[in-house]
């Protein structure tokens, strides 16, 4: 049992939430910049090549890595710490090793990304780390799980709200997938399997899981308003989670997939995109008539603005997953853009919503410069868009070309044939670049304010939650959240 | 009470025991009674006024305030009323909608089963897409054959792997027009197949074959060793308007070898 107990936040170190919140501000910013110095690499190979880990065979699993599971892990943890106890109605136990678990993880990432700059990826694609470091980082993020099973365990609250589903899907397709990845013993055509299912699962589905589940949560708490549709949102989950893994053969659609497999992926990436438009419906129905108020909050718009990107780019995936479709665009720069529409808007978009909106309540704190969060989130959203779309451009413009080349009999080889239409695209390549830069620049403002925010100022008295019965001071070193 | 109930449960619609629940959390966030919340929902009485401001409501099944998993307070710098009664109310009316509506009805949330189904779907999805066509060859059809390597092109090829050639490049033609371009379409599946690196994206030309193809910018003949080792270390100068980095930086030994790989898969 629990109630709503007025304490003071303590002080010294941010709980578990607001501390892996404090880590995915760090790697979101760092990653972005990663991968908007990718694309400027894409546009200028020249730069720094003489300079190995800025290579862009290694700058790219590093940008990636650090999106996916620097930020995108910690804020899976950061989501459930914040959430769980609250829908649940039973606090986190295990603070302290929550928070020596998300130190230990966030330091693990950042070590695999260095190494793999370092000395080159050494498996596929998002799994790159070192073999030690996979499986040592495969147990942290079961720690984790665990950490959030057992508040589960000793629940009070016994309805439901969606949120929690996404929650905790993520939080186990995070290891589940992780370890499928670094699984040893495949060769050949068991790797390309193995990599498709896990580069596509963990961008598609796992990285902006949580999230999705936190917006659920940060929309309707920060409007004020009652979901739209609780019926839409779990039909909404339940297609992800039956959909969204079975879709990944789209990325090599006409490959080396069985037919039976590409047309369930097919059947698939229309569930994953219908799943994305309950999302976004729902939402945008939930905020629909108290918008223009709504609108003036730091954390509504950002988190809209990742919900809108995140439909977006995952309905383009489930409309390449059609067979004609993927004739055009199949292998180009279409499937990077989507990419990058994720790791670049969607789900930093969704992540700092979610930081705005909950780390002010875990600190006591205003939101620092919300000023800054409107630029950042302009920069964000229009560069992000800006860079997918580009990308995407560039890559129906060469499916479209090979195609077309082709037909015509004058595609012949990898020089005069392919070489010359990649190059052709080149001037899309640059544009992508400076988008990427605005879009890298507007994460990063939106992180430092959230950084800001925690070292701006005195903390005010929050309410906490408390065990029915407890001191609040005994619940909030023993568990109490805030 | 078991009349009003009733009576505001089926003005309505929504179950006799979420309603009573309901109404006793609104009641205490009001100020009032049970009774005074049941008649006004049944339509006999107005209904109490909620305490400013009005708390969103959730989609969760409304608890006593005593067991509401509580959010902190909507502003971090206000100062927070202690007690229940500053429990989120879920029972508030909806902005939006009619001011009949206490709660959104919500079910009860089965852990396990959500968890168990969680696992279940992803282990369909990692059979399906992954451990099946893995251990099935017989469907494949067009999948390359496995180029023969000498020891050098070996090593090349964790070169190619280490360096992330294949972020950009395929080894994989596929039976559609768009690769017609580049030869037959890749050869039957085999268990021996271990020395391709298919990749799923063509940043850069698809290089399966790569050895048995003119150089780049040519129209005629096969590349040799030394034009794909000048291309490598020098791609401006070799290619000049080709987006390819510099591989420069490699030992001579790992360019060689990583030259070897390229000009042997023919």
């Amino acid at each position: 049992m629990t109630q709503v107990t007025a304490t003071d936040h303590p002080t010294g170190a941010p709980g578990a939430a607001a501390a892996m919140m404090l880590i995915a501000c760090l790697f979101l910013a760092a990653g972005t910049a990663l991968l908007a110095l990718l694309m400027i690499k894409l546009a200028v190979p020249v730069l720094f090549e003489a300079a190995p880990p800025l290579s862009y065979g290694r700058l790219r699993p590093a940008a990636y890595n650090l999106l996916v599971y620097g930020a995108g892990g910690a804020l899976v943890q950061a989501a459930a710490y914040y959430l769980v106890p609250r829908l649940a109605g039973a606090p986190l136990r295990g603070e302290r090793i929550a928070l020596l678990n998300g130190g230990a993880y966030a330091a693990l990432v950042a070590v695999g990304s260095a190494l793999v700059m370092l000395r080159g990826p050494s498996g596929t694609e998002l799994s790159e780390f070192p073999p030690v470091i996979d499986w040592l980082l495969v147990a942290c993020m079961l720690t984790a799980a665990l950490l959030v099973a057992d508040i589960g365990r000793r629940r009070t609250e016994t309805g439901s709200y969606v949120a929690l589903s996404y929650v905790m899907a993520a939080l186990w397709w995070y290891p589940v997938l992780y370890a499928i990845g670094s699984l040893p013993g495949l060769v050949g055509i068991g790797t390309f399997f193995q990599a498709g299912l896990v580069s596509a699962g963990m961008l598609t589905v796992a990285f902006p899981a949580a999230l999705l589940g936190a917006a659920y949560y940060t929309v309707m708490r920060d409007s004020g308003r009652p979901l739209f549709s609780g019926g839409l949102a779990r039909a909404g989950f339940w297609t992800l989670a039956g959909a969204g893994l079975l879709a990944a053969p789209v990325r090599y659609m006409s490959g080396p997939a069985p037919a039976w497999m590409e047309a369930a992926a097919t059947v698939a990436a229309m569930g994953l995109g219908l799943s994305a438009l309950a999302v976004a419906v729902n939402l945008a129905m939930t905020v629909h008539g108290g918008w223009e108020e709504a609108k003036t909050r730091p954390a509504l718009p950002v988190t809209m603005a990742g919900v809108m990107t995140y439909a977006a780019v995952i309905g383009l995936t489930g409309l390449s997953g059609f067979r004609s479709a993927a004739a055009a665009v199949g292998l180009t720069a279409w499937q990077e853009g989507l990419d990058l529409g994720l790791a670049l808007a969607a789900v930093p978009l969704l992540g700092l919503g979610f930081v705005l909106y909950a780390f002010p309540r875990l600190t006591g704190r205003e939101v620092f410069a919300p000023r800054t969060v409107q630029i950042g989130l302009r920069l964000t959203l229009w560069g992000g868009a800006g860079a997918c779309g580009l990308l995407l451009i560039a890559g129906l413009v060469t499916g479209l070309s090979w195609n077309w080349a082709n037909a015509a009999g004058s595609l012949r080889n990898t020089g005069a044939g392919f070489g010359t239409i990649l190059d052709g695209v080149a001037p899309l390549y640059t544009l992508t670049a400076g988008a990427a830069v605005a879009a890298a620049t507007g994460v990063a403002l939106l992180a430092w304010s959230v950084l800001r925010t925690y070292v701006s100022g005195q903390a005010a008295p929050v309410e906490a939650l408390v065990p029915v019965g407890a001191a609040p001071e005994s619940a909030a070193e023993g568990g109490g959240d805030e | 009470m078991s009349d009003r109930l009733a009576a505001a449960a089926a003005a309505l619609q929504a179950p006799e025991h979420l309603v009573e629940r309901s109404a006793a959390a609104r009641a205490a966030a009001a100020g009032s009674t049970t009774e005074s919340v049941l008649a006004a929902w049944a339509g006999d009485a107005p209904l109490p006024a909620a305490p400013p401001p009005p708390a969103p409501a959730e989609e969760v099944s409304a608890p006593a305030p005593a067991a509401t998993p509580a959010d902190p307070v909507s502003a971090p710098a206000a100062a927070p009323a202690p007690g229940p009664a500053a429990a989120p109310a879920p029972v508030s009316p909806p902005p939006a909608r009619s001011s009949a509506t206490p709660v959104l009805v919500g079910r009860p949330y089965r852990w396990l089963g959500t968890w168990l189904a969680i696992l279940c779907l992803t282990a369909v999805a990692v059979i399906a897409t992954m451990a099946v066509p893995a251990r099935t060859g017989g469907d494949f059809t067009h999948l390359v054959g496995d180029p023969v390597l000498g020891a050098q092109a070996v090593a090349g090829r964790e070169i190619y792997l280490r360096e992330g050639c294949w972020y950009c490049h395929t080894q994989m033609v596929r039976p559609v027009l768009a690769d017609v371009g580049l030869g037959p379409a890749t050869e039957t599946y085999t268990d021996s197949l271990k020395n391709a690196s298919f990749g799923i994206r063509r940043l850069g030309p698809d290089l399966s074959r790569v050895g048995g193809r003119p150089a780049y910018g040519d129209e005629e003949g096969t590349v040799t060793a030394a034009r794909m080792r000048d291309f490598l270390a020098h791609p401006a100068e070799a290619a000049p308007g080709a987006l390819h980095p510099s591989y420069a930086y490699l030992s001579d030994r790992d360019l060689d070898s990583l030259t070897a790989y390229l000009t042997e898969m023919k």
